[in-house]
């Protein structure tokens, strides 16, 4: 029975049409880590909702040691040993370090917390991974490594069965992830089924035992980690090899687009120099949460920073806002298109117009209705945004579709500089493609890029040079033949913060 | 370490705007010596009692990431339906007073299920609600009126010394649910709920029969607050709990409620209304006309929310 102890049985699940996972099938034995890897979009998060019980498959089972078992809420998960760390935090900063730990299960009295047993029973679990901070610390005080250990210690309380962790090293430096290491083989020692999602191709060699791959919602294969290699993975991940993908880099620059010095956001970013070149695609990358969003939105305008030098195209330039930014030629694609780039309730022809209705459309001080629907048109069509009518609303269109308008609205404006924030998040892969084929017909026409990018292939496939930030600094700059994972992930966590630590930022 | 943990424990309790709150007490003490004589004392305290409920009631509610705005509504509906009956039913006051408390329960059980399953924001669901009560209240009574019997009326004219009886039995509910607050599964729940009510929901707890409750609950002490005004002016009247919405969100955000959710401050809400009491009470003593005191309120409510964002930048 152990052999097959975690059973997923022709899972599906789809959303308006899009399949997410489809007819997916395979088994985890009980004290085995198994890696689950795949592309954004390609099923992981969606198979461990269905698993957690936060969302319910179309079809399928999933069975637990040959009981089948259906999770209509995330607390029947629980109850039966199935525990998730997810990747964002779930953590109530008000509440305690231990109050964290054991909340939704709080031993008590007649109904009154008993607060020396959650103490001690924390401090044990906390002393086990390695935690240095007090279980009465509050969760909103800790810095994100700490916040990270605390996610942990939550799902160890737990009487584990299947443990699910989704990118759990995304905020630990190096003793951190090493504890967590411990802490992962000892469960397995203990019989626990892990799933161990993770980008980070080192990490899945040191600790798995297997991995499974899933594309575009299909099983594609799982395999013992013994029998496979990087780059067998890459392949099965996007079905072709990295080089494939993504489409060729520039191969000459032109003169320097923008060229920033003495650039700062508070204590979040401090940046010497920073240098922009015509056609280049110069890519940030770096843990979460080390100056790169503070890096791009001071560059677009949408944050306030102090530099000694800007210059554009030679030119000294003054950006105090967004506005100022697109009237010197930067344009700006947020991260978070659903909140910052779209007005998802209106029609996908208002979302392209808009940005640039101040300098184009605008006839004394009405716009005119044939020169925004030929614009829409123009647009549209050089973006291949697949739309039933402009008329459309833009909330329900496809992830892909909708980052095309968010840079069709962006690119109305003709901007010298493109900045971009993780702009193929929760994109499917055939529309991450033309996304990338977008970026690279911008750069040969000239305009410099900055990409910023949580995934370290799109990083690698797709930018000229490389920055890599720690600790709101520029710590290496690398360009194609040096640039690896490794190397970015050595650079990116040789200073990271100790975990634990009280950040001071305040 | 120990003094750490004290610091933050004495910030749970009573929260950092009390010391606005001791300036404020302070200035009214300066200006009008005359309100720490027992007499005015103790008239600020009942002035203060229906505050105090509605206060709690509406921290509890913000602690969530709601907001009652029927509150004030809901204490004259109390308030009317009270004194009507009583006026023809003069037998019946015990009777009357639980018919009266299930009633804003009740009213609380429909503000809370609209809130926690239609989707629509409790802001204007409760402002809705509010506005149909008020209607509801000037039908039921469209002047003051009605009388009361006169047991009733000593609920709120007991005093033990200088304190009212009424007050004390709040007052020390109040310190019930503030240490409950913290110390109970039900508390941190609450506080779990509006301080990321993801995590809650996957911990387990059920964040919409919470918020159910906490419109129950706020429409259950709303109640209270209009059975006590119908003790103290022996009568009815439709417009009684009208300023009282706004009020009881002023003393929720001075005794340290965050519209952001996730914190309350039950002690610090109790302070508040005292505070606020006071200040009405010094007002009226000096002859202000009320339009300042409106005035006076709005800049405190405001001062009071600034202080809120200052706080949060900080932490």
């Amino acid at each position: 029975m152990s052999d097959n102890f975690l059973e997923f049985r022709n899972v599906s699940k789809s959303y308006g049409g899009v399949h997410a996972l489809e007819d997916v099938s395979f088994s985890v034995p009980a004290g085995h880590v198994r890696a689950l890897l795949g592309e954004n979009g390609a099923g992981k998060s969606t198979l461990i909702r269905v698993l957690a019980g936060t969302i319910g498959a179309d079809r399928g089972t999933i069975a637990l040691d040959g009981v089948e078992r259906a999770f209509a809420t995330p607390l029947e998960a629980l109850e039966a040993g199935v525990v998730t760390i997810y990747q964002e935090f779930n953590l109530v900063p008000q509440l305690t370090v231990a109050e964290n730990i054991f909340l939704g299960w709080l031993p008590t009295t007649a109904g009154w917390i008993d607060r020396g047993s959650i103490r001690a029973r924390a401090s044990e679990i906390l002393k086990r991974i390695g935690a240095t901070f007090s279980p009465d610390a509050r969760v909103g005080d800790l810095n994100v490594a700490g916040q990270q250990m605390v996610e942990i210690a939550k799902a160890l309380s737990r009487d584990v069965k299947v443990l699910l962790m989704d990118e759990p090293t995304a905020a630990l430096n190096d003793a951190e992830i090493e504890a967590l290491f411990r802490i992962i083989r000892q469960l397995r020692a203990d019989g626990v089924s892990i799933l161990y999602v993770s980008h980070r191709m080192a990490e899945i060699f040191a600790i798995a035992d297997s991995v499974t791959v899933l594309k575009d919602g299909r099983h594609v294969g799982t395999e013992p980690i013994s029998e496979v290699t990087t780059e067998s993975l890459v392949r099965m991940m996007i079905g072709r090899t990295l080089g494939e993908f993504y489409p060729p880099k520039a191969t000459d620059f032109g003169a320097p687009v923008l060229e920033i010095g003495g650039l700062s956001v508070g204590k979040a970013l401090q940046v010497e120099k920073l240098v922009l070149r015509k056609g280049e695609v110069l890519g940030i990358a770096g843990l979460e949460g080390q100056g790169q969003r503070e890096l791009v939105q001071a560059i677009s305008g949408a944050r306030s920073f102090e530099a000694d030098t800007f210059l554009i195209e030679g030119a000294p330039v003054r950006i105090r806002s967004i506005r100022d930014a697109i009237a010197a030629g930067i344009g700006y694609i947020p991260d978070d298109r659903k909140r910052d780039g779209l007005a998802l309730i209106r029609t996908s022809a208002e979302n392209l117009a808009i940005g640039s209705l101040a300098r184009r459309l605008r006839f004394g001080a009405v716009v005119s209705g044939s020169a925004e629907r030929r614009f829409v048109d123009d647009l549209v069509a050089a973006l291949r945004v697949k739309l039933s009518g402009p008329d459309q609303r833009a909330g329900d269109l496809s992830g892909g579709n909708q980052q095309k308008l968010v840079f069709g609205k962006v690119l109305g404006a003709k901007p010298k500089i493109l900045v971009m924030a993780e702009p193929t998040r929760g994109v499917d892969v055939g529309a991450k493609r033309e996304i990338y084929e977008i970026i690279r017909e911008l750069t040969r026409s000239g305009v410099g890029v900055v990409l910023l990018s949580g995934e370290l292939p799109e990083i690698l496939g797709m930018s000229d040079r490389v920055l890599v930030m720690a600790n709101g600094r520029i710590v290496a700059e690398m360009t194609d033949p040096e640039m690896s994972e490794e190397a970015i992930m050595t650079a990116a966590t040789a200073e990271a913060p100790e975990a634990g630590v009280m950040d001071d930022a305040a | 370490m120990t003094a750490a943990l004290r610091n933050i424990r004495l910030r749970d309790v009573v929260g950092a705007p009390l010391f606005l709150l001791v300036v404020l007490l302070l200035i009214g003490v300066a200006i009008e010596p005359a309100i720490t004589g027992e007499r005015a004392i103790r008239n600020i305290l009942t002035t203060a009692t229906p505050l105090i409920l509605a206060g709690i009631a509406q921290s509890l509610v913000i602690l969530v990431g709601g907001i009652d705005l029927s509150i004030g509504a809901i204490i004259s509906v109390a308030n009317v339906v009270a004194a009507a009956l009583m006026t023809a039913y003069p037998d019946m006051t015990v009777a009357i007073v639980f018919g009266v408390l299930a009633l804003g329960a009740g009213i609380g059980l429909v503000n809370g299920v609209l809130c926690a399953f239609s989707g629509a924001s409790p802001f204007i669901i409760t402002l809705a609600m509010g506005i149909a009560l008020q209607g509801v209240a000037l039908q039921i009574m469209y002047q003051p009126g009605g009388t009361v019997a006169s047991g009733f009326r000593q609920i709120a004219r007991a005093n033990w010394g200088a304190l009212p009886v009424t007050t004390v039995i709040v007052v020390a509910l109040a310190l019930l649910l503030a240490v409950a607050i913290r110390r109970t599964s039900w508390g941190v729940s609450l506080i779990a709920i509006g301080g990321n009510e993801a995590s809650a929901r996957l911990s387990g707890i059920s964040v919409k029969r919470q918020t159910v409750l906490l419109y129950v609950i706020s429409g259950f002490l709303a109640a209270c607050a209009g059975l006590f005004l119908a003790s103290r002016i022996s009568s009815g009247d439709p417009l009684v709990g009208e300023p009282v919405t706004l009020d009881s969100i002023t003393v929720a955000v001075l005794g340290g409620s965050s519209f952001l959710g996730g914190s309350i401050s039950v002690v610090g809400t109790t302070v508040a209304a005292i505070v606020l009491a006071m200040i009405n009470t010094v007002l009226n003593l000096k002859d202000v006309s009320p339009f300042y005191q409106w005035m006076l309120k709005g800049a405190i409510l405001i001062l009071a929310l600034s202080l809120d964002l200052l706080r949060r930048r900080k932490g």
